[in-house]
């Protein structure tokens, strides 16, 4: 009898005993805990999604990994080249390194900085790794073309884009660099079936490139086409 | 993965006034590259830290130490004042929250631009005139207006020349007292816009006190959040912003408001 | 051969001992550090402030029975301020007086260094109104002398930079900013900028007196002076399309001397003996007149 190959590659995020508790101050130190003691390992090549019912902490457990948010306990090791890193309790310029070279976050909103036009918002990650300029906005065209924006926007500041606009220049910055690790929190929601397919296919080409994906997805078809496997994620309870 | 000297280390720095404390307690490193955002409403004593911290003023206790090109890490308060001067005038820059306070109202762009590299030993004057030319362009302010004083800029452009002579020694560390202060809104943007091209561009440290948390959040990797002169909450600017852990710093974010 | 004061109630050259030696001390101090300046008890004198006070000074604290003495005034010995001070050292000194340059042995001037080089053994006092040079720019005191102190001389090319940008050159014609020693900035007094070329290596002592600024300043013999000025633009000095009308000198400063209401006007040697000495050798220019043999 063989021993099946193994199916992903090498952990990219080892999660340990992670517990979340928002705690209001300003509230009478209201205590809202969100999730206690969860344990997430995901490989190079795996897509795992979130599954919860809504408010269960799927965009707070993400924005965890990515270092946005604190946790209580627990330990967030990330695979950054060479060494490991604890999200948790790194320095603020290895946090920075990691989300520059390591980790990709694809948010639900833009935020969208005044006055810098949409190509060079997408563009932005490849030159802060020491890209050429030039060669950045080209990339930034491919992209954004594959999304179908149109050529007459990409000079304009996204702010006045509409929602589902806005969603494919952020799409497009989390995946104008090759990431290892890529976090998409509802990357689909505000796009027609057209454009989901697209972003449905790049997701497959990272995870085939052996990306490592942690994505938070409300449609099922979505789901099934690119989940490797669900992570479930209850009210205040343990995860499997 | 890290560097292995902070281009600038505070530790344990305080200042009092009299009885009164103006800012205590602060430690905290700076490592090339990084913009520290400094959070903090009037009275913080976020302005108090700024000026100790460029050499403004002597604290009343601790250190400032900066990693000096030719003699490693120095405390910035054990050198002689002329050591400490210098570096003012070629590492460091400070930017003024008003403009009128940093810059030579009554003598031309172009000279206000030139001064420090006159002060440094420049002396081919079509050269500077060409330098000064080159930085009116990357703040933005039509070269026409090199011989003209400051004195006849609006307020946004009088911020951008102070930047632009601030920079053209090529500092590695810039501290920034409100820039954008006092600015209209539009002129907010693009100063900003301005501000982080070339932190990104040239590789600037800089420190910044606001207490605007958009600008803070715009142009900051770091943001250390001041109350009562003490830092209650530090971290990542994101972080602090959107998972902020202490009663003050939710206080504050919680009361912006938005249009 | 000097008689001493002719004047009574007085000490010799006015000043009491105890302030003579206070000002001794001051241009020690000076000469000891070139260009840089040194504050003085500078005492009330028979004149107002602006007349020469500080020159007067300094000539008092160094005058002695066997000096010549001779004072010239924008070059001429015999303008109404240079008769005046000359006759006050001969009233309460008694050292002989002269109008030639190579016969004094102590030279007050305002605005002008004589044409005819100094040799060793001679001093020249400068009557000085403004002795600071960052005065223009920086009104502290406090600050300008820690601008001094560490050498923070940037500031003074922004003024040079500031006359090309507006005037297409360093408009800067008199009283026209010099490095003394390689370390110190130094105003020169009113001085045609013609002249200051010859403050660099010269044999004699340069004193200089600022009254009303209570400031003493040396440049001692045989050092370096250096004018400001940009690579791109260097030093110049003045230059005239004609010679001096009476001795024709091709290589002094000129005085425009206004003849009619017709435009009419001539230059001539600004240092009066200059220019007797070459008249006297032969030299005329279109309109001298040949001098009678001595």
């Amino acid at each position: 009898m063989t021993t099946p190959a193994p199916k992903f590659g090498p952990e990219m995020i080892v999660a340990h005993g992670i517990t979340k508790t928002f705690v209001l101050h300003n509230q009478g130190a209201q205590r809202i805990p969100v999730f206690r003691n969860l344990d997430l390992t995901v490989n190079a090549g795996e897509c795992v999604v979130f599954h919860g019912p809504s408010g269960a902490g799927k965009s707070t457990l993400m924005r965890a990994l990515y270092g946005n948010y604190l946790v209580g306990e627990g330990s967030i090791r990330v695979r950054h080249q060479d060494d490991w890193v604890d999200m948790t309790r790194a320095a603020t310029q290895d946090i920075l390194a990691v989300r520059k070279h390591t980790m990709g976050y694809v948010s639900q909103f833009l935020r969208a900085i005044p006055r810098v036009s949409a190509l060079d918002v997408v563009a932005e990650p490849l030159v802060a790794l020491g890209e050429d300029e030039k060669h950045a906005r080209t990339r930034a065209r491919d992209i954004l073309t594959r999304l179908r924006i149109s050529e007459s926007l990409w000079p304009l500041a996204p702010a006045t884009f509409s929602g589902g606009e806005q969603q494919r220049v952020n799409i497009a910055r989390g995946f104008i660099v090759d990431y290892p690790i890529l976090l998409l929190d509802e990357p689909t929601a505000s796009l027609d079936a057209e454009n989901r397919k697209t972003v449905t296919d790049m997701i497959n080409d990272a995870t085939r490139r052996g990306a490592a994906i942690v994505g938070i997805f409300h449609d099922e078809d979505v789901r099934d086409q690119i989940g490797t496997r669900l992570y479930d994620i209850k009210p205040q309870e343990q995860a499997a | 993965m890290t560097n292995h000297t902070p281009l600038l280390s505070v530790q344990g720095l305080g200042k009092n006034y009299g009885p009164q404390i103006g800012c205590t307690d602060v430690s905290f490193d700076l490592w090339p590259g990084e913009v520290l955002g400094i959070v903090g409403e009037s009275g913080s004593g976020k302005t108090t830290l700024l000026n100790c911290m460029s050499a403004q003023l002597e604290p009343s206790r601790g250190k400032v130490v900066y990693d000096t090109r030719m003699d490693g890490a120095s405390d910035i308060y054990e050198m002689s004042e002329s050591e400490r001067r210098l570096l003012m005038r070629t590492d460091w820059g400070l930017v003024r929250q008003n403009p009128r306070d940093g810059l030579r109202l009554s003598v031309s762009a172009g000279a206000n631009v030139g001064e420090r590299l006159m002060a440094v030993g420049a002396r081919h004057y079509g050269d500077i005139r060409t330098v000064a030319l080159d930085w009116l362009n990357k703040v933005e302010i039509d070269q026409d207006r090199i011989d003209h004083p400051p004195a006849t800029f609006s307020g946004g452009m009088q911020q951008r020349l102070q930047i632009a002579r601030n920079l053209v020694t090529e500092p590695l560390l810039v501290f920034m007292d409100e820039p954008t202060g006092g600015l209209d809104v539009s002129v907010q943007a693009r100063l900003l816009d301005l501000l982080r091209g070339l932190v990104n561009r040239l590789g600037l440290s800089v420190i910044i006190v606001t207490h605007d948390l958009a600008v803070a959040r715009l142009l900051a990797h770091r943001l250390m959040v001041m109350k009562n002169g003490r830092v209650v909450e530090q971290g990542l600017t994101d972080q602090v912003l959107d998972d902020p852990q202490h009663a003050y710093t939710q206080l504050l974010v919680s009361s912006i408001l938005l249009p | 051969m000097n008689q001493g004061p002719t004047i009574e109630g007085y000490n010799f050259a006015y000043l009491d001992e105890q302030t003579k030696r206070m000002i001794r001390r001051a241009i020690l101090k000076a000469v000891a550090i070139p260009g840089f300046q040194v504050p003085f008890g500078s005492r009330e004198m028979p004149l107002p402030y602006g007349w020469g006070t500080g020159g007067i000074q300094v000539t008092a604290g160094v005058i002695g029975q066997n000096d010549t003495l001779k004072v010239i005034d924008q070059g001429a010995d015999d303008t109404t301020n240079a008769v005046s001070i000359r006759g006050f050292f001969a009233r309460t000194t008694g050292v002989s007086t002269t109008e030639r340059t190579e016969d004094a042995t102590i030279i007050q001037t305002r605005h002008r260094i004589p044409e005819r080089a100094l040799g060793k053994g001679q001093i020249l006092v400068y009557q000085v109104p403004i002795p600071e040079p960052l005065r223009w720019l920086e009104p502290r005191e406090t600050e300008t002398r820690k601008m001094h102190a560490l050498e923070e001389y940037g500031i003074m090319h922004v003024k040079l930079y500031e006359d090309i940008a507006r005037f297409g050159r360093i408009a800067t014609s008199y009283d026209y900013p010099v490095v003394v020693n390689g370390r110190y900035l130094m105003r020169p007094s009113p001085i045609p900028k013609f002249d200051n070329p010859k403050m660099h290596n010269m044999p004699a002592l340069q004193l200089f007196g600022a009254g009303r600024e209570k400031r003493i300043y040396a440049i001692p013999p045989y050092t370096d002076v250096q004018s400001l000025d940009f690579e791109d633009y260097p030093f110049e000095i003045q230059t005239w399309d004609e010679n001096c009308a009476l001795c024709g000198a091709e290589d002094s400063y000129l005085d425009e001397v206004i003849m009619d209401d017709h435009g009419g006007r001539m230059f001539m040697c600004s240092d009066t003996d200059y220019c007797e000495d070459r008249r006297s050798q032969g030299h005329i220019g279109p309109l001298g007149t040949p001098q009678a043999a001595e």
